[in-house]
């Protein structure tokens, strides 16, 4: 049965290290287990490595001695004293001054404060074989336990550190305790060395994480910044400002355009020319807007516009231009429609005067404030002999110095 | 009421909690060895829910009563089965809840084992009262195993215990030993005092395993006078109990137990 016996024991351990990915939980339920199996009370995890050699700033242990001199310790067959050299390689950190982390306590709040400090133990301690130390009452660190140990089961986890279950009391297990657990303890080791990865990895993540966190949240900020820029340009622009979907679907558009077709935004969004204008208008608009994506130029035209909110009526000079995102894929026709009415009536009130200044029979002359000649017409030019490039930029007083037909001289004007 | 020492976290819980062990463990993490660890569940051997824990205001149930005495003297339990020949695998089991062994259901396995090696055609109608003679028990390397009695069985064949059974556990099948087969009661006396009358005038209060009382039948009474004889106790009191809680060393990690005796020596205030 014994053998049995020692393999459920081994089974249960195994379970228990394969079963956490975290170090601190991982050497906090061995220790669980151990103790639970054993019936020590409490227990300790000591670990070597890199920062154990290195004494961290302001946790030198006090009255700490050298080590080998701690305890004279009682040396019995099977078992060891506390000072007695153990040959063997010491592991790395732990080199002679037997320094090294207190990494995990379970079952003495005393040890349990001291837990993440360096701490001196004697050397053979760390190195060789499980063992079971007596007479370790005197071991300063073990001080600072809340009981009086006595007895240590020394279980080396090579090249971590070691495990160590303290007893103020003989341990009265019939297996042997030394032996029992060295397969499972070298199982630990490497299990200690993937759950220091894993928590690298986890930290890595994490900070990949919450890098990306930030850059999203600024981005976000900034993208919200540009909208509602975007969004007040567009709402106090006084030309009409929308956007459709390649399918002429509209995804947006700004108050004046809201005016035109005398719909909230929310309304018109979703929904196509055909649901705002007779269909003959809206197949107008779709055409452009086809010729606004298979152009890669602004594509323009004038149009005439009714407005739905007022009854209104206006020349608009529409441009719509295909919009794209970053990638170059088409994401729908952008359109500005400017209101040109009152644009066009001033072109055709300045078209309607230079006509009547080309054709009048009368010469007239255009002058700026300092009388300087801007402007002749052909009756000018017939009336007083001169080109028009004789007289444009100079004064009217060179009519008076005798000139050709001082009888003639134009009537003069400004502008 | 006990004087000096390490306090004792004296607690009762209702016994139909399914992870008292686990609650244990939290508690010996937070608190080590500020306190002595002891207690048991109390509840209805129908195992049906019912508030059953009461302070001077209300009647509960699925809580705990924990009370933190002064410690004077050590709390002792034991239960005395010894370590069986036949180890099986709890292949899947939940809480308290033993849903597989050896990758078959529970109860099949279970029915089998006790028909080969004891003749006995368990049935869902006689399972409890036969279950107390055949406890599951989790072995330690004190040379030692941890009780746990399947109280019920459920529809799908799972056996339920009175405290978790951990998970892919290997689970020995134990055979309740004859009265004090193990010395047991002897074991407990000199854990109290060390010595014959040892509490020569003091009370002894003992909290005893009701699936135990089943075992025993009579016995338990006689358990109980030989405890009363060895220690000297003035008087003997307790109850019942549908599991118990301690460590069988001198402030070991605690353990929930069952077929255990808890044995509080009682001193008036």
């Amino acid at each position: 049965m014994k053998r049995e016996h020692i393999l459920s024991l081994l089974y249960d351990l195994t379970l228990t290290i394969g079963g956490e990915v975290r170090l601190d939980a991982l050497l906090t339920k061995v220790l669980q287990r151990l103790l639970f199996h054993t019936a020590f009370p409490a227990g300790v995890m000591l670990m070597t490595g890199g920062e154990a050699g290195s004494e961290a700033p302001g946790s030198a242990t006090p009255g700490s001695e050298a080590p080998g001199r701690e305890s004279p310790g009682r040396e019995s067959p099977g078992r060891e004293s506390p000072g007695s050299a153990t040959p063997g390689s010491a592991t790395p950190g732990q080199a002679s001054s037997g320094r090294v982390i207190l990494t995990a306590s379970v079952g003495d709040h005393g040890l349990a404060a001291s837990v993440g400090q360096p701490i001196d133990v004697p050397p053979s301690w760390l190195d060789g074989d499980s063992a079971l130390i007596d007479d370790v009452g005197q071991a300063p660190w073990l001080r600072a336990g809340s009981r009086a140990y006595r007895h240590v089961l020394k279980l080396p986890v090579s090249p971590e550190g070691v495990i160590l279950l303290l007893s103020p009391e003989t341990p009265t297990s019939a297996l042997p305790l030394t032996q029992v657990f060295r397969p499972v303890l070298r199982n630990l080791a490497k299990a200690i060395q993937l759950c220091r990865h894993s928590e690298q990895l986890t930290r890595r993540l994490i900070s990949d994480r919450d890098q990306a966190r930030s850059d999203l949240a600024a981005a976000l900020q900034r993208s919200e910044r540009e909208r509602v820029f975007l969004r007040q340009l567009t709402d106090t622009f006084p030309d009409l400002v929308w956007l459709k979907d390649p399918e002429g679907v509209y995804l947006a558009c700004n108050p004046p355009f809201e005016r035109l077709y005398g719909a909230r935004e929310a309304d018109i969004v979703g929904r196509t020319d055909e649901d705002f204008v007779p269909k003959a208008m809206a197949q107008a608009f779709r055409a452009n807007d086809l010729a606004a994506l298979a152009s890669e130029a602004p594509h323009v035209n004038e149009e005439w516009l009714t407005f739905a909110s007022d009854g209104h009526r206006g020349l608009f000079e529409t441009t719509k231009m295909p919009m794209r995102d970053t990638a170059g894929q088409v994401l729908g026709v952008l359109g500005i429609a400017r209101d040109i009415t009152q644009r066009r009536r001033d072109e055709e009130q300045l078209h309607l005067a230079a006509s009547v200044f080309v054709h009048a029979r009368e010469g007239i002359m255009i002058t700026g404030a300092d009388g300087t000649i801007l402007q002749v017409n052909k009756a000018f030019t017939d009336i007083t002999g001169y080109t028009r490039a004789e007289v444009v930029g100079r004064n009217p007083r060179m009519f008076r110095s005798g000139g050709r037909a001082p009888s003639s001289m134009p009537s003069s004007g400004g502008r | 009421m006990l004087a000096g020492g390490t306090p004792i976290l004296y607690m009762i819980f209702d016994g139909l909690i399914g992870n008292i062990a686990s609650i244990l463990d939290v508690l010996y993490l937070r608190l080590a060895d500020r306190v002595e660890y002891a207690g048991v569940n109390a509840g209805s051997e129908t195992f049906q829910p019912m508030p059953c824990l009461f302070d001077a205001d209300r009647v509960i149930g699925g809580g705990v009563l924990a009370v933190l005495l002064p410690g004077a003297c050590r709390t002792v339990v034991g239960h005395g089965y010894p370590v069986p020949e036949r180890v099986m695998t709890a292949t899947s089991t939940d809480g308290n809840r033993v849903q597989s062994i050896d990758w078959r259901p529970a109860f099949e396995v279970y029915r089998e084992i006790i028909g080969e090696e004891y003749g006995i055609a368990l049935t869902r109608e006689n399972f409890y009262a036969y279950a107390v003679h055949f406890p599951f028990g989790i072995l330690r390397a004190e040379d030692d195993v941890v009780v746990r009695i399947p109280v019920a069985l459920a529809d799908d064949g799972s056996l339920m215990c009175i405290g978790e059974v951990p998970e892919q556990a290997m689970l020995a099948l134990l055979r309740a030993p004859p009265p004090d087969a193990d010395r047991c009661i002897g074991r407990l006396a000199e854990a109290l005092g060390g010595g014959r009358q040892a509490l020569r005038g003091r009370d002894l209060l003992v909290f005893y395993c009701a699936g135990r009382r089943m075992h025993f039948g009579d016995a338990a009474l006689d358990e109980l006078g030989a405890l009363q004889a060895r220690t000297g106790a003035a008087a003997v009191g307790g109850a019942l109990s549908l599991g118990e809680i301690g460590s069988t060393s001198a402030w070991g990690y605690p353990m929930f137990h069952n077929a255990a005796l808890v044995c509080t020596p009682w001193q008036p205030a």
